[in-house]
Order: structure tokens, then sequence, then C-alpha cells
């Protein structure tokens, strides 16, 4: 699922890339630019950090990776494919199967519980039932969340709630994750938790992270971190 | 799952959900009870349609053509007999009988009226449109009587013994008359019925007209639904036959009919448009609501890969389910309100009746069909356009919204 188109060098592409991209909006008569150029590559099994202030388009970079907003110009491939002119139908099946998405408020579908939460993305992928369950069942162990199978999101506690969510994003055993402010909602012993399962997952299963965050404990984690000021990008360091 | 889905989601909110029940629910039982009421009043007419003029009615072509000429259109001996043999062929032919109809004035004293009469035989008696209210019916042998509407009898002022005597034009063009003895006084539904109907034996009728011959022969079939199939078999019969005759059907026949239950129609479409209105507009805005609350539930579902398509189908779904579940519940409802008004005893006057007639709604699984129908459909049509605005909503927009 996850295949990748073969560089000429005959090196596999970047899970993701991101070449000059720019992101303007308009707001009445004025034209605010959120991205400016950013230029970016994540790796597999890469842990990249994202900070920024305010306002500086971080969550806007992100949404950018994630495939949920457009570009106003610029690049982005995923696995070496340019998504730019992808279909809506092309762009949702992507992030169906090559993307998990962690959010700070955690975004659950209330109506269903920890396990159908889980499911759901491979239910989107017409996974086989049998299949299903085994895949839900390994990544709710590997999360913690055995005994909160059938509760449904309003019976959980944020720190369970942001594990369902990263179940979720996992699940489809995709090779890139992307969290916005993954801990922004968590205190700080759940917020360590949950960071901590994420750098065991990047670690054990080669998974790329794409981390927004405002949280210093967070940058810990990072091998990378960037910082996005004004729409522009820097690194700031590098190697955990 | 989707099902699922769409079944929590129509749940989540039991106080919305209760009050959308309540709208497709009322409005479908409404238009049951009315639905079943107007089955009920046309199922009646076409009963007593077809008590008045049989399935079928087999006459000469120029009778159906309204030649002037009467001798013309009479059937003679021969060929009623040849089409009684056609007729005892066919097994779905319960009865048949002859009939010689004719206008004259009816006089009593220094009373008189236009009359349409029937001459009948009274040893065959297939068709039974009234009821006798006084005296008693013509009986085998009968020669020289008559029983004539109630109304009528009142307007001459006639009581069964009494003689009243006819004056008629024969089949050549000549005048007769002929004194006949009233022996019983119908009841009918209709006024028009009642103030210028009567019938006489058709040996008496043949007398008055100068004829041996009769207008038609009346036939009645074992089931109404099937007068179209055996007319078509029949009508094809005759025409090989070369008799020279043709048939008619009951609802050909009965002009008034079409209208009235057209009437009937009319109002029940324009008590369903309605309904449908109402429970449209009223799901819309309690789904648009819905809907929009969950704008950023939307905005998850896409960003984890669910495609345009699926979310319109999640929707609409939830419609569905209203639909079906109010539906369902309606039908309910509609049968209360239909065994409450069947035991209530109210009753109301048709146009042209004479008598009150109960108000009945019909309880048949055939009457909740289209109300069940008009249910599911206006909910879920009044589901499109809410969750075609969810389904083409960004990703990015629908995230973002509290």
């Amino acid at each position: 699922m996850n295949s990748r188109r073969e560089q000429p060098d005959g090196s596999s592409p970047p899970v993701i890339a991101v070449r000059e991209l720019v992101k303007q909006y308009k707001t009445g008569a004025e034209v605010v630019e959120a991205l400016r150029g950013v230029n970016f590559e994540a790796d597999s099994g890469g842990f990249v950090v994202v900070h920024g202030p305010s306002g500086s388009g971080k969550t806007t970079f992100l949404n950018m990776l994630g495939c949920i907003d457009h570009p106003s110009s610029g690049t982005v491939e995923l696995y070496g494919d340019d998504v730019s002119k992808f279909s809506d139908g092309r762009l949702s099946e992507l992030r169906r199967d090559k993307i998990g998405l962690v959010f700070q408020t955690f975004n659950l579908i209330p109506v269903l519980s920890t396990f159908e939460n889980i499911e759901y993305p491979l239910v989107l992928q017409n996974i086989p039932r049998t299949t299903r369950r085994e895949r839900v069942h390994r990544i709710i162990d590997a999360v913690g969340l055995s005994k909160e199978v059938r509760r449904r999101p309003n019976k959980l506690s944020g720190g369970q709630r942001q594990r369902v969510a990263l179940a979720r994003a996992l699940v489809t055993e995709t090779h890139l994750v992307l969290a916005d402010e993954p801990t922004g909602n968590l205190d700080t012993e759940t917020s360590k938790r949950i960071m901590g399962i994420m750098q065991s997952l990047n670690e054990e299963r080669d998974v790329a992270f794409v981390v927004v965050t405002h949280d210093p404990m967070v940058g810990e984690y990072a091998q990378r971190t960037v910082e996005i000021r004004d729409g522009l990008l820097s690194d700031i360091h590098r190697g955990r | 799952m989707g099902i699922q889905i769409a079944l929590r989601n129509v749940l989540r909110n039991p106080r919305r959900t209760l009050l959308s029940l309540v709208i497709i629910s009322l409005g479908t039982g409404m238009l049951f009870a009315v639905s079943g009421f107007v089955s009920f009043i046309t199922d009646g007419i076409t009963e007593s349609t077809v008590e008045q003029y049989g399935n079928l009615q087999i006459a000469d072509v120029d009778l159906w053509n309204r030649v002037d000429d009467r001798a013309l259109t009479l059937l003679d001996g021969e060929r009623v007999n040849q089409l009684e043999a056609i007729l005892d062929e066919l097994t779905e032919v319960t009865g048949y009988a002859a009939q010689l109809t004719f206008t004259s004035q009816i006089q009593k004293g220094s009373e008189s009226s236009l009359l349409f009469g029937v001459g009948v035989d009274p040893a065959n008696r297939i068709l039974t449109g009234y009821e006798i209210d006084r005296g008693v019916d013509l009986q085998p042998g009968d020669r020289g009587k008559i029983v004539i509407g109630r109304l009528l009898a009142d307007n001459l002022g006639v009581e069964p013994g009494d003689y009243v005597t006819l004056l008629i034009a024969t089949i050549n063009g000549s005048f007769n008359t002929g004194q006949l003895q009233v022996v019983g006084v119908f009841r009918g539904f209709e006024s028009f019925y009642e103030s210028q109907f009567a019938y006489v034996p058709i040996s008496t009728a043949q007398m008055l007209l100068n004829t041996r011959g009769v207008d038609k022969i009346v036939v009645k079939l074992s089931d109404i639904r099937i007068t179209d199939s055996v007319a078509a078999i029949l009508s094809e019969t005759l025409t090989d036959s070369g008799i020279g005759s043709e048939l008619r059907t009951w609802d050909e026949l009965a002009t008034q009919y079409k209208q009235t239950v057209g009437m009937f129609s009319f109002i029940l479409g324009a008590v369903s448009l309605g309904i449908f209105v109402l429970v449209f507009f009223s799901i819309l805005e309690v789904l648009t609501m819905s809907f929009m609350e969950r704008t950023r539930e939307v905005g998850t579902l896409r960003a984890i890969g669910t495609k345009r398509k699926h979310v319109f189908r999640l929707f609409l779904t939830e419609g569905a389910l209203l639909g079906v579940m109010g539906g369902i519940l309606g039908i309910l409802v509609g049968v209360g309100l239909g065994v409450l008004v069947n035991h209530s005893g109210v009753g109301w006057t048709p146009p042209g009746a004479l008598e009150e007639v109960p108000i009945l709604v019909k309880l048949s699984p055939i009457s909740a069909v289209a109300p069940l129908a008009i249910a599911i459909l206006s909910t879920l049509i009044s589901a499109v356009f809410p969750a075609l605005h969810s389904a083409r909503l960004q990703v990015v927009d629908a995230l973002r919204s509290q």
C-alpha cells in the first residue's frame, strides 16, 4: 500500500516533500501569506517537531502536508507523487491509505466506541472483517487501551482519547503520521505517555512523525526540529 | 457500519429525534386515515355502481352509437340466445339478465313526472341497486306491476297498491298508455335515482313498447378486478361471432363514477401534497440544524479518508431511517385514528345522497403503502440538501468549525 516511486538514482523518495510551498488567504482586499515558499522533506522513520509562534503558519503547513488544504503554489509530494493536481476523491484515498492524522481536540466520532473509531479507516479501505479485528486489537494493545474497547469517547479521559486517535492514525499501517498539537489538551504526565508511545511507534514501526506543537517537552522526542516564523521554515536542530 | 453510524446519529439527540418522529408520524397517520376514508368511499361507490350497471353490458352496436331509430337498437330473441350461449361458456360470468329500458311520462291523477323505466326479469334479478322501503319487490310472473323510487312516490302521492298511468312512445313512434299497479316503493342512495327511476317486469316493458326485443344484456362477473380482462376476451368473441353487438364496462357506462372518484382522488392528492410539504420543510429544518452542528465531525470523517459520496450517503441514510421510523409509527397512529373514527359513529351526507352515511376508515395494508412512501420520500428528499451541503464542505473549513 505504501509503495514508493524510486528516484532516478535508485533510492527511495522521501515520505513527504514540499517545494516552494505558498499559501495565501484573502481577507477582503488584503492578501495574507501564511506560507512563503517553504521547502521541507521527511524521511521514513523521521520524527520532526515543528515549532513556531501562534499565527506563524504551523497548522497551515501541516494541513498542506495532510492534503486537507490546497497550496496557492508549490508542490506537495507524497512517496514521490505530486498530489497538487489530485482530484478530491483521490486525495481522500491518499488520506485514507497513506496519512495518519492526529488532532489537538482528538476528533473522534462520538457515536462510535474505541474499537469502532479505530476500525473505521479499515472499513473505508474495505479490509475484511477478520483482518480488521486482528489489526485493531494489535494497535489497541500497542497503545494500552485493551480495557476501553467498548467505551465511547465521552467516557474516556483526554489521554485515552488521544491514544484512540493515535491508534486510528496508525491502524492503516501508514508510514506517515501528522499530529497537530497532540499534547495541547493533556496534562504533563499524560503528554509524556502519549509522546512515549509515539516515540516507540516511530522506532519500532519505522513511522515518520511530523508534530506541530507549542509544547517544549515534545521537542525532547524530536530527531529534527524546525521552526516556522512569518511563513518561512528553518531548521533549528537535527538529531535526537 | 454505515447504517450503524447513521442509526446512532439519528438517536444521539433524543429530543430532536422525538420531535421529528412526531411530525412525520402525525403527517403519516393523518394521511393513512384520510386515505382509508377515501378508500372506503370509493369502494362503496364502485360496489354500488357495479350493482347498478353490472360488470358489463352487451347491446346492439347502434344502441351504443345512439341511433335514434329505437327498432334498430334492439336485440331480438335469436341474437339474445346467441349471446347467452357465448356467456354460458365463460366461467367468470356468474349471471346475466336481459333489460329493456324506456322513458315515459308517469301520471297519478293530476300529478305527472318524467320516468326512466327499466324492464327486468323478476325471476332473474342479478342486480339489486335498491332496497324496498314499502310494499314488495317485483315477483316472477308479475305483469302490469311497477316498483318506483321513494321520492317519485312522494311527488305523485302514490302508495303500494295504487295504480299509475304510463304514457310512452312505442318503438314504432306511436303513443301507448298502460295502467300499472305500484307494488313497492324503493329506497336508493341518490335523490336522482329515487325521483326518476322505476322497474317493471320485462314483459310489461315489451308490451308498452310494442316489441319482443330487449336492448341489453347485463352481465355480472365473479370479481370486479377481472372486468377488463373478461371484457377483452368477450369483445373479441363478439366481433368474431358477427352478432352485431358490442360491450361496455361498468366504468364506461357510469360517467359520474369517474368524476366522483376523481374528486376524491384530487382531495387525497391535495392532502398528500400538503403533508408532504409539511414534513419536507419541518424535517429539512431539523436535519439542517443537526448536520450543521456536526460540521466538525464531517471534517474529521473527510480528513481520515471518507469520500464526499460516503458523507452524502451517510446523511441520506439518516434521513431515510428517520422516514422509515416515523412512517411506521405514523401507520400505527393512523390505525389508532381509524379505529377511533370507526367506533365514533360520526356520519356525513355525500352530495346528492339522501341519507347520512357513517364515516368509516378502511384499515388495509394497501392504504398504508402511499402514506409510508410519502413519509420516507419527503424525509429522504429533505435530507438531500443538507447532506449535499455537508458533503461539499472543504475539509479544512469543516475542521475549523466550532
